[in-house]
């Protein structure tokens, strides 16, 4: 796909003593949906902040030496949060965040990706209009994700508060949305909703979600194979 | 369906008691439930309060984010009454976000929602109340927390900034060491608020101190979590004394509130929030929060 080369690329989650991410990408790509002054700042300063926060935790902390998403698990600490959750949370959310788009993003996914999310929600209508909804419903800070349930077996919308993601409770990201007011307010003040339609519609890298989607299905069986029969 | 048979039964009551065409506002007093709202207007320009806050966000904070709550709040209202006219009992399940009475009321006897109420407990009630963000009554909140932040703001041309006089200023000096101990607090404080919320200087009325709290999204001081008991003898409802382990105290005013969601400073201040704390003591209205303080301690 033509587009990958062009992914806003950041090395894949490392061990923890997080290193600074590089960049490989023009932060004015994904104009006009988002634009090069919100990804400058989203990125080379709250993102920044969250790993710099971490590590300054990490050079005094016990739970040094885990992955990110070790530490992330660690640190949520079963709902009562340790100081390193929020930085360690938000430093794997808006990786997470910036790998799910890309730009001539959105439009709509193509074979098993579509088939699955017509499979969970009926259309993939049904699905835009379930992600939208569910980003308006958020009050305050937080994500709205694109999971594969674990225990389901299939994929949903969900939102979460703050620095929650979808790992707390043991399912899988699929996509992830940034819904804290710093992610949108320069380009669309308090209008959420053409941000988030922006996002669906324009933005989000179904070619990162097919990936995803293959990784998560080593982890949860979505269905028999085809075996033929002799 | 016992419960269904019961409300069908009581609709002709429910419509008799609301009577038909009477006014939102009216049938709602007279009820005893929440009336609709409506946007306060700024005490000063939105231009007023520069440098420190820009007019700009005074104008997007009044005009679109205090405005939405007050909307949507409204909305709510409206569709609960439409849905208990109808006897519609899945609809006032659902829309139980805006069952709420006068903010600070105690208690609300509503003899002719008694058997929808019934109904209502069928579906504990109660767990909704732990995901209030997600509900109407969040809005209600933010309406009534924006319109005290208003008044807790003040053009420096006509004293905002001033630090407080006489009993507030003493009672500063006596928890807090000093003015300067307290604004530091509340920047610290404010500054570490991960996500949206506020972040207040309080009193507590029983106690009669002074404390600075924070609370998360459209929380305030008073009632992070109020239960509402539904008493079967009695056929009321009832605000039950919030938890306290999950409340800051039934007895706290706030005097001062600063608002740290992002789009209280963003445009301005961008993602340094501590430079929006340390600049909006300029334009704080200690007169207001004197007065408050004097009020509840009378």
């Amino acid at each position: 796909m033509a587009a990958s080369a062009l992914h806003l690329r950041l090395l894949p989650s490392p061990p923890a003593g997080v290193q600074p991410q590089q960049r490989r990408l023009r932060s004015d790509a994904l104009e006009p949906y988002m634009s090069r002054r919100t990804v400058e700042l989203h990125w080379g300063k709250h993102h920044q902040d969250y790993v710099d926060g971490l590590n300054k935790q990490l050079s005094t902390s016990p739970l040094y030496g885990h992955t990110l998403e070790e530490l992330i698990k660690e640190a949520y600490n079963n709902g009562n949060p340790l100081p390193e959750y929020n930085n360690a949370a938000q430093v794997w959310n808006h990786h997470f965040f910036w790998e799910s788009m890309q730009p001539e993003g959105g439009g709509s996914p193509e074979g098993g990706v579509l088939q699955q999310i017509e499979k969970d929600f009926g259309s993939f209508t049904n699905f835009r209009e379930e992600f939208i909804r569910s980003a308006l419903q958020l009050l305050g800070s937080g994500w709205v994700w694109l999971v594969l349930k674990r225990n389901e077996r299939k994929l949903a919308v969900v939102h979460t508060r703050n620095a929650i993601s979808p790992l707390a409770f043991g399912d899988i990201p699929i996509i992830s949305l940034d819904l804290w007011e710093h992610a949108y307010y320069l380009d669309y003040k308090d209008d959420r909703r053409t941000y988030v339609t922006n996002f669906i519609d324009h933005l989000v890298s179904w070619h990162t979600v097919t990936l995803r989607m293959m990784r998560a299905e080593s982890f949860v069986n979505l269905g028999e194979p085809n075996i033929p029969v002799a | 369906m016992a419960a269904l048979r019961t409300l069908a039964a009581s609709k002709k009551t429910l419509s008799l008691a609301l009577g038909g065409a009477r006014p939102l506002a009216a049938a709602a007093a007279a009820r005893g439930v929440a009336t609709t709202v409506s946007l306060p207007d700024l005490p000063y320009d939105f231009g007023a309060l520069e440098p420190a806050i820009s007019g700009e966000i005074m104008q997007l904070h009044h005009q679109k984010h205090h405005a939405t709550y007050v909307t949507n709040y409204n909305k709510a209202l409206e569709q609960l009454d439409a849905a208990v006219s109808k006897g519609d009992a899945s609809a006032v399940v659902q829309l139980q976000g805006a069952i709420k009475f006068n903010g600070g009321g105690e208690r609300s006897p509503s003899p002719s929602l008694g058997p929808v109420l019934l109904l209502c407990t069928r579906f504990t009630v109660f767990p909704f109340f732990w995901a209030d963000d997600d509900a109407d009554w969040a809005k209600f909140r933010g309406h009534v927390n924006h319109s005290v932040f208003w008044k807790n703001l003040k053009p420096i041309s006509e004293g905002g900034g001033e630090p407080p006089h006489g009993k507030l200023g003493w009672a500063i000096d006596e928890h807090f060491g000093s003015f300067e101990a307290l604004v530091k607090k509340m920047n610290a404080e404010g500054a570490a608020l991960q996500g949206s919320g506020w972040v207040w200087l309080a009193l507590d009325k029983e106690a009669k101190m002074l404390s600075v709290e924070t609370t998360p999204n459209q929380h305030r001081c008073l009632d992070m979590i109020r239960r509402l008991r539904i008493s079967f003898q009695h056929r009321t409802l009832q605000w039950q004394t919030p938890d306290p382990l999950v409340t800051k105290g039934a007895s706290m005013v706030p005097l001062l509130g600063i608002d740290v969601w992002e789009h209280a400073y963003y445009l301005q201040y961008k993602n340094v929030r501590p430079d929006y704390l340390n600049n909006i003591w300029k334009v704080i209205n200690w007169k207001y929060a004197g007065e408050v303080y004097d009020n509840v301690l009378a």
